[in-house]
């Protein structure tokens, strides 16, 4: 099974980073030859026995060090609407573990891709609907964008299955989550998708029905904007970027609305304003 | 490198002849070992030992097979018999020991690297982590894991498939979100 060649740099990267370059020869010769010489050598060997060198632990010291300092580099809480927000940079290390898995098991569809195999096929979801169908059946007040340069491409709404997993794998449907997804063409064939759903914890907070509330993400979110009706995060990642907000719409209910795509941040950025005005 | 060249003069009794066999294979030896046992030190050490029972097992080995994939399942042996007897230490191991055990700055540092060795592999068996490195580190395809393993293809390939699954829930951008809930009575 052929790998991704594009993989093959990040492997070494991998490899000479990770491990040190190793030479038990001397080691292992010389009990071969005590073997031959008709008795295995033992306290001597074990004497013999060659460490990595001193420059190796330096080096692993130092990865140790950057390691820690990036990870530890979160910012502090920051508070909305009652909520508690972490933001933690993990240093790169979920970009990592993703390589690799793109390593062993070939690069995973895109998240536009992804979006499409639902509504085309209804991948993971009970029923897709048009725009007048999600307004009758959803449970929240579907924002629609101010008229926009970015081309409309699609439009649509559905029921995703909530699965509960046991074990690690998908034991069964305990429920229905209702998203609104908005597919845009962008120039140069890059692509945008507003998503929206109901925040149903942070909609409670603010009711009241709950009394306290913190959520926490990882990677390097910068905050881009908070006040009392928005809160938004941007991210950027290999392959798509996230403009990921909380916005409190006029029923005081509270709406997770994300911008996934290959634009740049300041287009993600104007598209999400012609949603929330903000 | 003529491998079988390399046996015959070892079986001649030169035992020197062996050297270069060891500067070829460690390093893969090594690479394997560590993904397995997930411990530098250990890797190190158990690289010596299987390139040792290479040695004395050499009129073992056919030659009409690949020399490092006969390599590869002494080392995957070697491992697993480390790892079993490791599980069966460390429930043995009073707690008390555990606790008052101070790991000196090396050891430290070799189990935070360690440690993100883990994070690439956290939730796997060591079985289903032989079955990954095989694949990616070693470059084996499904059916020739299969081979070096001594079980059914179909058997790898449905391993290979509930690892890819619970890989794939190994990393979020989101840690979890959190809510207390008041009951109103």
């Amino acid at each position: 099974m052929r790998k991704p060649s594009e993989f093959k740099g990040l492997r070494e990267e991998l490899d000479g980073m990770i491990l040190p370059t190793i030479d038990v020869s001397g080691a292992v010769m010389e009990r071969i030859r005590a073997m031959s010489n008709g008795s295995e050598a033992t306290d001597n060997t074990q004497r013999y026995i060659k460490r990595r060198p001193k420059a190796v632990w330096v080096m692993a010291t130092a990865l140790f060090f950057v390691f820690s300092a990036a990870v530890s580099a979160s910012v502090l809480p920051l508070n909305w609407n009652g909520e508690r927000i972490t933001i933690e940079d993990d240093g790169g290390k979920n970009a990592i573990i993703d390589a690799f898995k793109e390593l062993i098991f070939g690069q995973e569809p895109t998240y536009k891709e992804t979006i499409e195999d639902v509504l085309n096929n209804h991948t993971n979801a009970k029923e897709v609907m048009d725009l007048d169908g999600a307004i009758k059946q959803f449970p929240f007040t579907i924002l629609r964008p101010a008229p926009l340069e970015a081309q409309l491409i699609r439009s649509n709404g559905v029921l995703m299955n909530s699965i509960l997993q046991e074990n690690g794998e998908d034991a069964r449907i305990i429920g229905y989550i209702p998203v609104f997804y908005d597919i845009y063409d962008l120039a140069n064939n890059r692509w945008a998708i507003v998503s929206q759903k109901l925040d149903q914890e942070a909609t409670d907070l603010i009711a009241g029905r709950v009394t306290s509330g913190s959520s926490t993400y990882i990677g390097k979110w910068e905050q881009v904007q908070i006040n009392d009706q928005l809160m938004a995060m941007y991210k950027e990642y290999s392959r798509e970027n996230t403009l990921l907000m909380k916005y409190k719409n006029e029923r005081s209910q509270v709406i997770e609305l994300k911008v996934t795509g290959t634009g740049e941040r300041d287009e993600l950025i104007k598209l999400a304003k012609a949603y929330t005005g903000l | 490198m003529n491998i079988g060249e390399i046996i015959s003069r070892v079986k001649q009794g030169d035992c020197n002849a062996f050297e270069p066999i060891i500067h070829a294979y460690q390093q893969k030896l090594f690479t394997y070992c560590y993904y397995l046992l997930g411990n530098r030190q250990e890797a190190e050490d158990a690289v010596q030992e299987v390139l040792i029972k290479a040695y004395q097992n050499l009129h073992l080995y056919q030659i009409d097979q690949s020399f490092l994939a006969w390599l590869y399942k002494i080392a995957g042996n070697h491992c697993f018999t480390l790892l079993n007897r490791q599980k069966k230490w460390n429930s043995l191991l009073p707690k008390f020991w555990r606790q008052s055990h101070e790991p000196s700055a090396e050891e430290a540092v070799s189990k935070r690297v360690d440690n993100n060795f883990d994070d690439l592999l956290r939730g796997l068996t060591a079985e289903e982590r032989q079955i990954i490195i095989l694949h990616t580190i070693v470059g084996y395809t499904l059916d020739e894991i299969a081979e070096n393993l001594e079980i059914k293809a179909g058997t790898v390939r449905k391993r290979f498939e509930r690892i890819r699954k619970k890989l794939r829930s190994t990393s979020t951008d989101w840690e979890g979100t959190n809510y207390e809930k008041t009951v109103r009575v």
